[in-house]
């Protein structure tokens, strides 16, 4: 049974393929920290995430007529955000290679990655589900009982994976301190 | 009370997560007498805030949907055929990145004639489509391409180039013979750059889908960058063009539009900067008012504990009804000081977490500032390149 926010998802894409954008613009403003966030968690330079989730918005709507479940809206842009952002990251390498002569002091990963960076990328590391509702929780302040009710689940299944969530994060937060 | 393993369960199943989950006061009940317990939680705790500040840090602002959803607006009014293209007299060029093309092996550019040779398809006649991003013509040749299939927007189906020597390495200059935009491309297949030069601007760009409108008279070019950066050269100097945004190529535009992104640049940083000294000074400001109530604390109790002694020791009834008024108004001091100090505490954590998100996008902006900083001056290098 899809949850309320998956309707909701696809009631948005059904009138987005109408011609309805405001209800795309329903959907950014959901999904484009989630967005940034993956994007930054695959090439790791925040001006160029904003670029890709833009991008990626972007091809989402072009090729909105090819989501065959619209409900699963949110899995399908996490999938075209990371296609776009190891297609970014690769063209990084390769413009990198081409001006090392002129830049050698830059590698693909420029920026200094602060807490917030660092756990930024970690975020890809998780599931989709998940990160639909760590964003909910932490981004939108929804209460577990909130995101039980918005999502349509029990409370159990909620609370359970934003906890093993948190501590696949917590892991993988020490394994890259130890790095 | 319940043991550590069956805590250890109930905090796996999330039930610590807020009051709303169900054993959520057994487990601040037992990480009160638990160490173990409590320190799980806190690192738990902590990485929640973690996740917090890397959602908000990651949240683009407002300016993200209005950029993407005039993109589509664009698009839509592109493909419906509803930008004015000046009826039959503008030109629009468009070339997407060789990297991007979806078009299958057709997609590229088909030379309709040619008066030079052709690099890749050489001896080809009229009619070869060649890939975007490829050397697809000799210095000098005057050539018309048709742009064909894998191009997202509306384009006019021949475009004539006269091509002249290349201007600067790995680059073929190809200078539009109608509509006064000159166009060059670069050739180099793995980096798919586009240059593009109109009345005397160069677009300087990587890995960006644009397109360039253009009137007869030549006398109001326009650029539209639908996805990427592009740097703009002119006489005055280099700008940058963010996707979603639509400039004119006119000298004073784009020289204001220098001149508000500089000032912009240095706002944004100023307010920044301005805010994380405005948030360090009120941390200052709570933690010595923090440490003032402590030391009335230190003393009030002391007083109170030394009048509660006094009245262990009372020598009449009077002495101690006073003694009792003293340890009555000495016990609400202390309790107002509790009170003050928690507060204090409360802010001052609020305060300490919120600084490093500030710092964060402080580093952040720097960062683009410093990202823009560099994408002008490799701008300028090529403008000088083409001069």
């Amino acid at each position: 049974m899809a949850s309320e926010t998956a309707k909701e998802d696809a009631s948005a894409v059904v009138r987005c393929l109408k011609g309805d954008l405001g209800a795309f613009d329903l959907l950014v403003n959901r999904y484009r920290s989630l967005a940034v966030a993956v994007a930054f968690s695959v090439c790791r330079e925040r001006a160029l995430a904003e670029d890709v989730a833009q991008e990626a918005f972007i091809r989402a709507y072009r090729h909105l007529g090819q989501l065959s479940r619209p409900e699963s809206f949110c899995a399908w842009l996490v999938n075209i955000v990371k296609n776009a952002a190891l297609r970014a990251a690769h063209n990084v390498v390769r413009r990198e290679e081409v001006h090392r002569s002129a830049r050698s002091d830059r590698g693909p990963h420029v920026e200094n990655p602060t807490a917030a960076m660092e756990f930024a990328e970690l975020l890809g590391h998780v599931d989709e589900d998940s990160q639909h509702v760590l964003t909910l929780k932490y981004l939108h302040g929804m209460t577990c009982a909130e995101i039980a009710e918005t999502l349509d689940a029990p409370i159990g299944t909620i609370t359970s994976r934003i906890s093993r969530a948190l501590g696949v994060l917590r892991e993988a937060g020490r394994r890259e301190a130890r790095r | 009370m319940s043991n550590c393993e069956d805590i250890r369960t109930r905090i796996d199943a999330g039930a610590w997560l807020d009051s709303s989950c169900e054993g959520f006061s057994e487990i601040e009940e037992h990480a009160s007498t638990c160490p173990a317990c409590a320190r799980l939680l806190a690192e738990l705790r902590g990485t929640e805030s973690s996740v917090r500040a890397a959602l908000e840090w990651a949240d683009p602002g407002d300016g993200f949907n209005r950029r993407v959803l005039n993109a589509v607006r664009l698009r839509r009014r592109l493909l419906r055929g509803a930008v004015p293209l000046a009826a039959a007299a503008a030109v629009i060029f468009a070339i997407l990145l060789s990297g991007l093309m979806t078009g299958g092996p057709q997609a590229g550019l088909r030379v309709v004639r040619s008066s030079g040779p052709l690099i890749l398809a050489e001896g080809e006649r009229a009619g070869k489509t060649v890939p975007f991003g490829a050397d697809v013509v000799a210095a000098g040749s005057k050539v018309a391409f048709e742009v064909v299939h894998g191009v997202g927007f509306a384009l006019r189906p021949q475009t004539t180039f006269r091509v002249s020597p290349a201007c600067t390495e790995g680059y073929t200059r190809l200078d539009l013979k109608r509509g006064g935009a000159a166009v060059s491309v670069k050739t180099d297949r793995a980096r798919a750059n586009v240059e593009v030069g109109v009345n005397g601007f160069s677009v300087l760009t990587n890995d960006a889908d644009f397109l360039v409108q253009t009137q007869t008279n030549g006398d109001r070019p326009a650029l539209y960058v639908d996805r990427g950066r592009v740097v703009v050269g002119f006489a005055g100097g280099v700008t940058v063009v963010r996707s979603g945004e639509h400039v004119e190529l006119e000298p004073a535009v784009l020289l204001s539009r220098l001149h508000a992104d500089k000032t912009q640049m240095k706002v944004d940083l100023a307010t920044l900067q301005a805010q994380c000294d405005e948030l360090r000074l009120e941390l200052a400001r709570y933690e010595a008012m923090a440490k003032t109530y402590a030391a009335q604390w230190v003393e009030r109790k002391s007083e109170l504990e030394m009048a509660r002694e006094a009245l262990a020791f009372a020598p009449d009834e009077k002495t101690a009804q006073e003694l009792e008024q003293r340890i009555s108004k000495e016990d609400s001091r202390v309790k107002n000081l509790d009170l003050l100090m928690g507060e204090h505490i409360a802010k001052m954590s609020e305060l300490r977490a919120e600084l490093p998100k500030r710092l964060a996008r402080l580093r952040g902006t720097r960062a683009m500032a410093s990202r823009q900083v560099s994408e002008l001056r490799r701008g300028l290098a090529l403008l000088r390149g083409l001069k």
